[in-house]
Parts: structure tokens; C-alpha cells; sequence
């Protein structure tokens, strides 16, 4: 049950940067996608030089999956197992994150719009 | 290191938080090694990882402090309370000597000062009243721990921190207290300790592991 106390519309860049990454991971072909995976995705699609910290990462996921805006699921063990490494978290985005998603995308086109777009009374825009 | 500060911060929450937050972090360590390795920087992975790690506390804190507290609490509120732990023969062995030591330390000091029998200048400055703060915080903190490990530690460590400074010579003494302590966590605990593999967790409610 989403719980997240902020509206879903109102996200921070981070939150905006891993649904913007769950969905060029999904347009690779990959559905559901590790944290690492997001991290990396992430990192490249702002070219960032280093990856999201641990704490800032899985906090920000939390509170998408808590919202609704994402959901996740173990990795199947036995899998794991063979892969000799620990168990992957898999998240995937979902119809209320691709819906939050579009409506910042619309909110930061706004936003440089009205940045570019000159003030009447010729003053800055703040 | 990470994984010391992962579980560290995710203590006391419930299992299932706990095994999945431990589980997530170390599933991305992983990743990031053979990340790193297919990208033949290896070199580099010990400083990336520090940077990672230190950025992230803020975020962690913050998580632990603001966010997980209210998951947590829905968590417990679906699960079914988990009965008493019965001592095991170490647990009960280590509570019984601490709760003699300490009751017998107890006595041994403030006995003689309220009886009028002790003499000045046994202990110096402020060690016989650090040293009964001390011992009777052990005693209350082992017997608590009894039905409230966690209680137990609580009330436990300050007595120790104290008594060591009034009495640093029976170090051995405090630091026994402590293990006995921690034995009986560690028994009533087990599955949340840090190198507990999480996909063998035991669930509340599925009844205690033998």
C-alpha cells in the first residue's frame, strides 16, 4: 500500500533519475533491473562520475516502492547459487511510477520553459 | 566495512527489514566488483567504495532515524509476538555467575559503608559508589536480560562503562558481564546478527529455531 508522504508528482532528481532509468533499462530489454544495475544506469544517463552512495540509493528506492512508484521481488536462490554471488533485489517500475515519471518530465519542460521564456516586465525569472 | 555499518544501523529493526536491507547492499557489493573487474579497474573499487559508503551515511541515518521506524512498527503490527527464549545451558550458566559476581561485589562494598564498618581510605575518590552504580547495573541488566535481552543491554553497558571507571583493575570481571550479556542476545537473537546468511532467516511467528 503506497504510504509515501510527498504527493508521487512531487519527486526529488534522484527518485526522477532511477524511474527515468528503470525505463531505458526496460527499452534494453530488461524488465526489472538490481540496484547496482540502477546506480550504473543512472551514473551514465547524467554522466555522473561516480555511482549513487549506497545509503542515498536504496533509501530513494525504498520510498519509490513505499509510494507504489516501483515495485521489487527477490532474485530466485537457486540462481544466485549458481551464479556463485549474493541475491539480487530486482525492482521494476509500474504504471503509478511511469504516470509520476511523465508528469515530472512535463514539470521540468515547464520549468525551462519558463526559465527560457523572457519575464514580461524584463526582470529575471526566480 | 559497509556491511558492518549496514548492520549496525538496521539493529533493532525487524528481521524482514533487516534481512533485506543487508540482503540489497550486499547483492550491489557483489555487482560492483565484477562491475569493476569486467571494467578493469580494480584498482580503483577500494577508494570508489569508500566515497560510496561514506556519502551515503547521511541518507542511512536519515532512512534509519525517519523512514524505517514507520515500516518497522506496520511490520510488528502483522506479526505475532514472539514468546520468551528459554536460556540455553551457556546463556543460564553466564547469567547465574554474573548475577552472583555482581550481587556478591554489590554487597561486599556497600555492606561494610551502611553497617558503619568500613574504614576511609579503602577506595579513593568516588570508586566504592562507581563501583556499586557498576555492579548493580549488571545485576539488573543480566536479570533483565532474561526476559528483555535487548533491555538488558541497555542497562548493561552503562553499568560496565561505569564500574571500568571506578574499578579498572576488574576489567576482566566487566568485560565478562558484558559477554554474558550479549551471549543471551545472541541466543534469543540469533538470526539478526550481521553474518547470518538472510535467505536462511527465521520468520517471527514460525516458532524458534532449536
Amino acid at each position: 500500500m503506497p504510504d509515501m508522504r510527498r504527493k508521487p508528482g512531487s519527486l526529488v532528481p534522484l527518485e526522477v533519475e532511477i524511474l527515468e532509468a528503470s525505463v531505458t533499462l526496460r527499452s534494453r530489454g530488461l524488465r526489472e533491473a538490481h540496484g547496482f544495475l540502477l546506480a550504473r544506469t543512472v551514473a551514465e544517463g547524467t554522466d555522473a562520475k561516480r555511482l549513487t552512495a549506497y545509503g542515498t540509493l536504496y533509501k530513494a528506492l525504498d520510498r519509490l516502492e513505499r509510494g507504489g512508484l516501483l515495485e521489487s521481488r527477490w532474485e530466485d536462490p537457486e540462481y544466485a547459487a549458481e551464479a556463485a554471488r549474493p541475491r539480487r533485489r530486482f525492482y521494476r517500475i509500474t504504471a503509478i511510477g511511469e504516470s509520476a515519471l511523465a508528469d515530472a518530465r512535463v514539470a521540468a519542460d515547464r520549468s525551462a520553459g519558463a526559465a527560457a521564456r523572457p519575464h514580461p516586465t524584463g526582470s529575471p525569472v526566480r | 566495512m559497509v556491511r558492518g555499518w549496514v548492520a549496525v544501523y538496521t539493529l533493532g529493526l525487524p528481521a524482514e527489514m533487516q534481512a533485506r536491507r543487508r540482503g540489497e547492499v550486499a547483492g550491489d557489493l557483489a555487482d560492483e566488483t565484477q562491475d569493476a573487474m569486467r571494467r578493469g579497474e580494480l584498482e580503483h573499487l577500494r577508494r570508489r567504495r569508500l566515497v560510496r559508503w561514506l556519502l551515503g551515511i547521511p541518507a542511512d541515518v536519515a532512512w534509519r532515524l525517519f523512514e524505517a521506524p514507520v515500516t518497522a512498527q506496520r511490520i510488528r503490527a502483522r506479526l505475532p509476538q514472539i514468546g520468551w527464549v528459554p536460556l540455553s545451558r551457556v546463556s543460564l550458566t553466564m547469567v547465574v555467575i554474573v548475577a552472583v559476581g555482581s550481587a556478591g561485589g554489590l554487597a561486599i562494598v556497600t555492606v561494610p559503608y551502611l553497617t558503619g564498618q568500613a574504614t576511609a581510605g579503602t577506595w579513593p575518590g568516588w570508586g566504592p559508589i562507581g563501583f556499586s552504580m557498576g555492579c548493580a547495573a549488571v545485576l539488573v541488566g543480566i536479570l533483565l536480560a532474561v526476559p528483555w535481552p535487548r533491555r538488558g543491554v541497555a542497562v548493561m553497558v552503562p553499568g560496565v562503562v561505569i564500574g571500568l571507571l571506578a574499578a579498572p583493575w576488574l576489567w576482566s570481571c566487566w568485560l565478562l558481564s558484558l559477554v554474558g550479556v550479549l551471549i543471551r542476545v545472541y541466543q534469543a537473537d540469533r538470526d539478526a546478527w550481521p553474518w547470518r546468511t538472510p535467505g536462511a532467516r527465521h520468520t517471527p511467528g514460525s516458532g524458534r529455531p532449536p
